[in-house]
Order: C-alpha cells, then structure tokens, then sequence
C-alpha cells in the first residue's frame, strides 16, 4: 500500500523515542546525594513578569536557605511557554523523577502538576489567586480539604483595602470603570469580587472585557467614554503590559486612576495597592525550605497573606484634588511628591526583632507563625512592621552575642523562641519591650509568678504541653493502664518541670509515672529500655532538647516491647508514636505576634498577661494503632484533628 | 515508562484534532480556525457537564455535539454568507470565546476527583493488577496512566477505522471530491455547501472530543486552553504526511495523523528530558520537528525511493 514505507519509518521513530524515554527515566533511581542535598522542580506555564520575578526570587531564598547547587542541591526551572500541552508534559516529566519538592507557579502549572503528580512528591504552590480552583482550602490541612502532600500561598491581592483607600481619598467617587480579560482566571476572580464590593459600598462600576492584548485599549477607550470617575486597574496580564498606554489616554481624558500594579505610580495611577512579586517568591521559598527540612506539606497551612505594596502618586491626586491618607503615603514604598519628585521610601516602620536560639524543627513553624500573625493584625512584615531575625544555631555564646546587638539596636520590640533565648534576654534587656515563645515554664525561669505578674517589659506564650488532655486521652484508650513512662534531662530545667508537672497529674488519675534520666542522645536508648523493664502499660514522652531530636530511638524500644508510645510533637507521630497530642508551634507564633502587635500599638507589656497555647493537635497513627490493637473511643476519634497512615 | 505512556495518551488524545484539522484543512481544503474555540467548547461543555453530575461519556458526546454546532456556524457563514473560509472561522473563534466562559461560568473548572471516561478502565486494570500500580517491565506505573494509554488508544483507532469507513462511503467520497475540485461536484449535482458544511461539523466534533478528553486527562478545563491548538493539530498532520508522503493510500494517511501526533509529543517529551533551558524549550521543540520533517526526506533520497515530503507540492496529489 503506497506511504507503508513511511508510517512503518515513523513507528520505527515513536519506538526509538520511546526506548530514548524509557533508558533515559530516571524515575525511582537516586543519585547519592548529601543530607541536606535536595532536587527541587520548578514549573511555571508561561513567561510574564510576576511569574518570572516569584521564581527568581524563590531560587534566592532557597538559595540563602542552604539549597543551593554549591550544597550539592539542584534547583530545576521548567517552563511550558504557554503551551498547555507542553505542561501537561512537563509535569508528567518532573512527577516522575525523583525530586524531593515540586513547586508550581501560577494556578494552570498547580493543577496541571496535581494531576500528574501520581507518586504524590511534596507540592507547594504559589501565585494562586482562589487555592480553591486547586481543590485547596485555605487554613490548616483537614481530612479532605487538601492533598496531605500539598501546600502553599495563596495570592489575593485585598481590593477592599484598595476601596477603601480610593474612599478615604476621594469621597466623591461614585462610578468605577475598570478592564479585565475574563479568561484569565484570576482577573475574572478580581472582576467579580471587585462587583461585589462595589455594590456593597454602593458604588456603580462601568465595566469592559478584552480578549486579547490587541482588544485591551479599545475596550479601555470605550470604559473611558462613559461618565466614570475613575479607572482601576485591576489585576490582568494583559491590562499590566497595555497600562502605560492606558495612562496616557486616562491622562488627556483628565479621568485620575487607581489600581494594582505599584509600577503605574510613575505614569500617574494615583494609589496602587500590588503585590510585590518578590515578596511573595521569598514567602513561596521560606514555605519550600520548611518542605525541604522535613515538615510535612500537611502540617503547614496555607495562607492567603501575599506581602502587598502600596505606591502613590501626590502629583496626580493634587491634580484631581484628591487628599490621599497620610498612613498611606507614610507606609508606601514609592511617593510621586506633589512637586513630581520621586522618592522610594523606607517609611519608618517599627522594627520587631526575633531572636531564635536553634534551628530545632518547631523554630521554623513558630517563625512561620509569627509572620502570618502579624499578617492578621495587618502589620505584614515589609509593610507595615520590618521583621529581623537572628538565630544562635544552638551555640550560647552566639546567643549572649546576638541578644546584646540585638538591645543594641533598638528594636520596637524583641521576640525570643526558646527558653535560653528569654533567659539570656531577661539578663541584657532593661529598656525593650520583649515578647517570648516557646517557653514550656516561663516561672522557673523567673519572668514571672503567675501570667499576670510578670516583669513589665515580658510577656509571651508559652509551650506547656496540654499533659491534662494527654491524660485524659491515656486513660481513654488504655483503661486498665496503671503505669506511665517517659526519660527525662536532669540539666533541664523544662524537662524536669515537665516530668514533675507528668507525674502530678498522672497521680490526680491513679496512675504512676516512672522516668528514668537521659543526659545525652546516646542514653536515650538504655534509658527508655530502664523505663519499660519496671512493666509501664504507656509511654508518654515528654518533649525536651534531647528526647525532640531522640525520639526515633525510644520508638524503636517501644516498638520493639509493644508498648504503646504517646508523643508530644507533631513530628513523632511520623517517628513511632501511635498518638500525639501536641502544641501547635504555628499557632504559638501568631499568639505571639497578637500579643506583639498590641504593645507595638500602644498596649503595656506589663498589662498583658501571660498565656498557654490557645489549643493542641491530637494526631493518630493508624498503622501504628492497627499493629498495636489501639481503638479511641467514638468520643476521642472525633476530636482527632488527623490521621497518619 | 509512566512519561512515556502519559505522551502516548496526550499525543493520541490530540490525535484526534489532528483527525479534525485533518477534515478541514486537508481534505476540504478549508482553512478552519474554529478550531481554537471549539477545542476549550468541548471542554468547557464536557467539564460543566460532569460537575452537574452528568455522566462522562455521555458529557463527552455532548461535548462532541456542541463541538459540531460550532463547525456548523463557521460553515453557514462561509457557505450562506458568503464569508471568506478563514474569517468564518476566525468569527466563530472569537465567539466562543464568550461562549466557553458562559458555558464555565467562569475561566477554569477544576475535575479532582470526579469521574471520567478513563475512571471505568482504570478500576478494571486496578482489579487486574490488584491495586493501584501495574509492574510493566519492572516500573511500576499508575494504574490510572496505563487506563488513559489504552482508553485513548482503542477510542482513536475506532474513531480513525470510522473516519477510513465514511470516506469511502458515496458521501465521504463526495466529501474528498469536494475539497479536491469543487467544480467538478457541482457538475455532477452534489452541493459543496452541504459538503463544506458536513465536513466543519464532522471536524470540528472532533476537536471537541480532543478537548473534552484533554481536560478529563488534565482534570480540568480552562478557557484559553484552546489557544495554538490548530497549530499542534497541524503540526501531527503535517508530520505525517511528511513521513509517509503526498500520494499515500486513505487508510495509510488516517494512519499518519495518528503516528504524526503522537511522534511530535515524543519529540517534545525527549526536549524535555534532554534538561534544556527553559525558556528555549519551544526553539528547541521546533528544531526537533524541523529534523523529523527532513529526515524522511533524505531517507527516501538516499533509498531512491519517491521524496516523501512537503517539498513535493507539485507532485501526485494524494488519495484525499
């Protein structure tokens, strides 16, 4: 038959490129690699600027987190050039190679990368307007509300803030015209909310819809003929690259302009509330770095706080007789003067100053909370507060070293995580307002003597364990347990405060506490096998310097025993333990900046009391349970906030 | 061995625009863009369709069906209208447009977890292999990528034996005469407004049931998704046509469009894996494309056979 020839040669090619495929899959084979080397993929569908500037200054943070390629680590950017069948591709690709993290930005490479990600490798997203189109809720994981391999940022720019600083501005602005391209996911998601809002706010919008960049200024004329106020921009690629043309036509049409692109200050746009796409890659990279040092994607919530930016020009609003707020002008990052000089400013912003003593895994989720708590209380970092943070790397000298340049420098406040980093600040610090984390007895370390009365310049939350619903659990589920276990560290002050807090509310519930004293790592082992020879029913770890980086260990002695191991961090639900009930540390840092953000605003340190973690996790290893013949009661099972496989 | 059945299965699934773009431009000789549009319709009417609980071969017909109204539209503006043949297309294209997002309700409707055409054969392969990976040549594979290879496999070879069948027909004969030479059919009595317009409809259903498929493989629908896809479609055909040339037999060139579609994602896949810049990927792509089309060629120059390429314009016209 004529062409046999030919479409045997092509098959011949499909099984060439197809053995090419197969001897080149790299899926499931690991080149060694140091510990802290790590492959990272990341996918972006197309080329337009936010996409670029997030991605390069992600690579920057993890770059400064130690992942870079001089560590051995290999950071891999995959581009699909706006080709959606080339990110289907891609993400076949990167899903099966045996990358340590995948992160995905933009929403189309999110969901793209979701489907293809069948071997569910850590997935983090970023630059996702609504994470929901991902199937993603905000918040913490919850069974079914995200993949437990996937977080991320979500990246909605606040048009109520930039409503209400176009109403506080100009109060007699009625009608809004506005252009966006409803194809792009996130301008219709913008469009909508802004109708919303608008209506709320009983103002009209007059709008139009362009397809494509050619249609932009057309439709951008045709809004401008109508009898509008004045134009927003709202957030659209295709808006972005037309605005400056746009500008110019709002210009001689004398119509003042508002929007989300910081960079139409200097065409005239008169207040632009936008993401800093910056800001937002070195939020998406410090969210990989904590992936890549061993949290799992599930425990570490995804956010809707991008770091925002305001520009304003005065030139323009004096022309339209605009009065813009003074807060506005005072906390932008670039003022047009009413003179048409420009100035980028550094508004002086309060300066909180965070001083870690280790990099111990909980360091990272409290500093993670405490940026999003300050995000709550509308004090971004960047934006409205400047945040430092030092870290002494568990070395004390270094921590005495940092704490005094840290006085030195006069921040509007301190924060410390741990307790040698409170005690070595309640020894330098006569004159800065501190506010502590991560302090399991903050009153033997002599802060205080109760919650309320404590040194006027401290006060903080601390890291109590919640021994009393870990008891309760305890007795649930284990009935007829008369005796406890746990290994303490006799040099630690929180370790023995912990053990003698254990054993007193064990004897409140008729049950005894035998512990058994680990000075060092390497007597973890001798010391949890001492435990369990005296015949305990269940261990129940506390949680100290050497048991949080141990527990493995006595895992493995309990395992090895069939006793059941009770742990009290997050992380030992994954290291041998069939239940935790623990502290959440992210929660411990927005409780902190709550507390933080009130003395930065005026409060007294002195006034505000002193408190425990707001709530704790009750996690669930079912394997562990299954093996063990553990079953919680109906009313325990309920309260789980999750399960590990 | 899952990336190379995850391109098998999209190179396939895009095999069929390619069976539509074929219609079109090849066989009418109709310059259709409709197709950019009427790729996201079937998508957007399939993924709508789904969401509301609705059956995914039957969303998927649907989805076929609207695709063909759209084909129609373009055809009675060219045929009844007077309108030139590309800017129909380019009128339909650009309604659509509004069409599929009012069709979504909005830009993007997400498919995790619902089920589709693939979900009945990936719960047979997962019965088969006893769980959710299947061991093939010592990799295990996601049972739900081997469904997609197989599912797409026996749809496109029915889907091409059908298209092999209706154009031997007297009608799929009067089909390819029409695109060959419009004259001679109105002088043998056949209309080639009927025959433009059947072959837009049958088309463009077609790359509707491409897009409808694309989605369900990529678990969701976006309303720019459609964008360039005539230009992949041409790209399967024309490298078909490369490899097995102008004068081939009907069945051999039906052939063609499926080995041309999925060849051209193998050639993307091994871009890809070759771990180039990524903003040279599409370069790099083109030139990996530009060597298959000349390959061919310089093989049958060095057999003595006939140049089995583009080049030969002005040669026998083929069997279409």
């Amino acid at each position: 038959m004529r062409g046999c020839r030919g479409l045997l040669v092509g098959m011949l090619l499909i099984a060439a490129a197809g053995a090419a495929l197969l001897l080149t899959d790299r899926s499931g084979r690991r080149t060694a690699q140091t510990a802290s080397a790590r492959r990272v993929a990341i996918i972006q569908a197309s080329s337009i600027p936010a996409f670029d500037l997030t991605a390069q200054s992600l690579i920057a943070t993890l770059d400064a987190a130690g992942y870079t390629s001089a560590g051995g680590s290999e950071l891999k950017r995959f581009n699909a050039e706006a080709d959606l069948g080339t990110l289907n591709q891609l993400c076949s690709e990167v899903a099966n190679t045996p990358f340590d993290l995948v992160i995905t930005i933009g929403t189309t490479s999110g969901q793209a990368f979701m489907r293809a990600n069948k071997r569910s490798l850590p997935h983090v997203f970023g630059v996702v307007a609504n994470p929901a189109s991902l199937g993603v809720a905000l918040g913490e994981w919850r069974e079914g509300a995200r993949p437990r391999n996937m977080t991320g940022l979500g990246a909605q720019i606040e048009l109520a803030r930039l409503l209400d600083a176009l109403q506080a501005s100009a109060p007699s602005v009625r009608t809004i015209g506005t252009i966006w391209n409803p194809s792009e996911a996130n301008a219709d998601l913008y469009a909508k909310q802004l109708m919303a809002e608008a209506d709320r706010r009983g103002l009209k919008v007059i709008s139009a819809t362009a397809s494509d960049a050619a249609s932009i200024l057309e439709a951008a004329h045709g809004v401008m003929a109508q009898p509008i106020d004045c134009l927003l921009f709202l957030p659209d690629t295709g808006v972005t690259i037309a605005s400056p043309t746009i500008l110019l036509a709002a210009h001689k049409r004398k119509i003042p302009v508002v929007g989300t692109f910081p960079e139409s200050v200097d065409g005239g746009s008169i207040l632009n509330l936008g993401l800093d796409w910056p800001g937002m890659g070195a939020q998406v990279g410090e969210v990989a770095a904590r992936v890549l040092r061993g949290t799992p994607p599930a425990e570490i919530p995804v956010v809707d706080r991008p770091k925002m930016a305001w520009t304003v020009n005065l030139a323009s609003a004096a022309a339209f007789g605009w009065q813009v707020p003074t807060a506005i002008v005072e906390s932008a990052s670039i003022v047009i003067a009413a003179d048409g000089s420009r100035r980028e400013t550094r508004a002086s912003k309060p300066r909180v100053h965070v001083i870690a003593y280790s990099n111990a895994a909980f360091t990272d989720e409290v500093l993670a909370g405490i940026r999003d708590g300050f995000v709550e209380q509308r004090l971004t970092p960047g934006e409205g507060i400047e945040l430092s943070i030092v870290n002494a790397q568990g070395d004390m000298s270094t921590l005495n070293q940092l704490v005094v340049d840290g006085v030195a420098s006069r921040p509007a406040l301190i924060m410390s995580i741990s307790t040698p980093s409170l005690q070595a600040l309640l020894k330098r610090n006569d004159r800065t307002p501190c506010v502590f984390t991560t302090v399991f007895d903050p009153y033997v370390t002599g802060v205080a003597t109760a919650p309320t009365a404590h040194h006027p310049l401290f006060t903080g939350v601390t890291s109590h364990s919640d021994f009393p619903r870990l008891i309760e659990v305890v007795r649930a589920t284990w009935p007829s347990a008369k005796r406890l276990g746990t290994v303490y560290c006799p040099s630690e002050d929180n370790s023995v405060a912990a053990r003698d807090e254990l054993a007193k509310l064990a004897r409140a519930a008729g049950l005894e506490l035998i512990s058994s004293p680990a000075e060092r790592g390497s007597d973890m082992a001798t010391a949890a096998e001492a435990v369990i020879s005296q015949g305990i029913d269940v261990f129940t770890q506390i949680s100290d310097n050497i048991a949080s980086g141990s527990f493995p260990v006595v895992g493995t002695v309990c395992e090895r025993a069939r006793v059941p191991l009770v742990g009290t961090l997050t992380r030992f639900i994954n290291e041998g333990a069939v239940i935790v009930v623990a502290r959440d540390y992210h929660l411990i840092g927005v409780q902190g900046a709550e507390k933080a953000a009130a003395i930065l605003r005026g409060a007294d340190p002195a006034t505000i009391p002193i408190d425990d973690p707001r709530t704790s996790l009750f996690l669930l290893n079912e394997g562990r349970a299954k093996q063990l013949g553990v079953t919680l009661p109906d009313s325990f099972e309920r309260q789980l906030d999750r399960r590990v496989p | 061995m899952t990336v190379l059945l995850s391109t098998v299965a999209l190179g396939l699934v895009l095999a069929l625009v390619g069976y539509g773009v074929y219609l079109s431009f090849r066989v009418l000789q109709f310059p259709d863009l409709t197709v950019d549009g009427s790729f996201t319709l079937g998508a957007a009417v399939a993924a709508s369709l789904m969401l509301a609980g609705w059956d995914p071969f039957t969303a998927t017909a649907i989805a076929a069906s609207a695709g063909a109204l759209a084909g129609l539209a373009t055809a009675l503006m060219a045929t009844r209208l007077g309108i030139e043949g590309i800017l129909a297309g380019i009128l339909s294209m650009t309604a659509l447009y509004s069409i599929n997002l009012r069709v979504m309700g909005r830009s993007n409707l997400g498919l995790v977890g619902v089920q589709t055409i693939f979900s009945p054969a990936d719960a047979l392969v997962r019965q088969l292999a006893g769980g959710p990976e299947v061991v093939l040549w010592g990799q295990a594979v996601p049972s739900d990528v081997v469904a997609q290879a197989v599912t797409t496999l026996v749809a496109v070879v029915i889907v091409a034996l059908v298209l092999w069948w209706f154009l031997r027909t007297e009608l799929g004969s009067a089909l390819r005469a029409g695109g060959d030479n419009p004259r001679m059919i109105r002088a043998l009595g056949v209309s080639h407004e009927w025959m433009v317009t059947l072959g837009l409809m049958l088309g463009n259903a077609l790359v509707a049931a491409g897009g409808a498929a694309f989605a369900q493989l990529n678990a969701f629908a976006d309303a720019s998704m459609g964008i360039g896809i005539v230009v992949i479609g041409l790209a399967s055909v024309i490298i078909g046509r490369a490899l097995v040339g102008q004068a081939a037999a009907l069945p051999v060139l039906l052939a063609s469009v499926l080995v041309g579609s999925v060849l051209f994602r193998m050639l993307v896949a091994i871009a890809i894996r070759t771990g180039l810049e990524p903003n040279d990927l599409r370069m790099i792509t083109a030139v990996v494309v530009l060597i298959v089309l000349v390959v061919p060629g310089l093989f049958t120059h060095l057999t003595g056979s006939t140049l089995l390429s583009l080049r030969t314009k002005g040669g026998p016209r083929a069997a279409s």
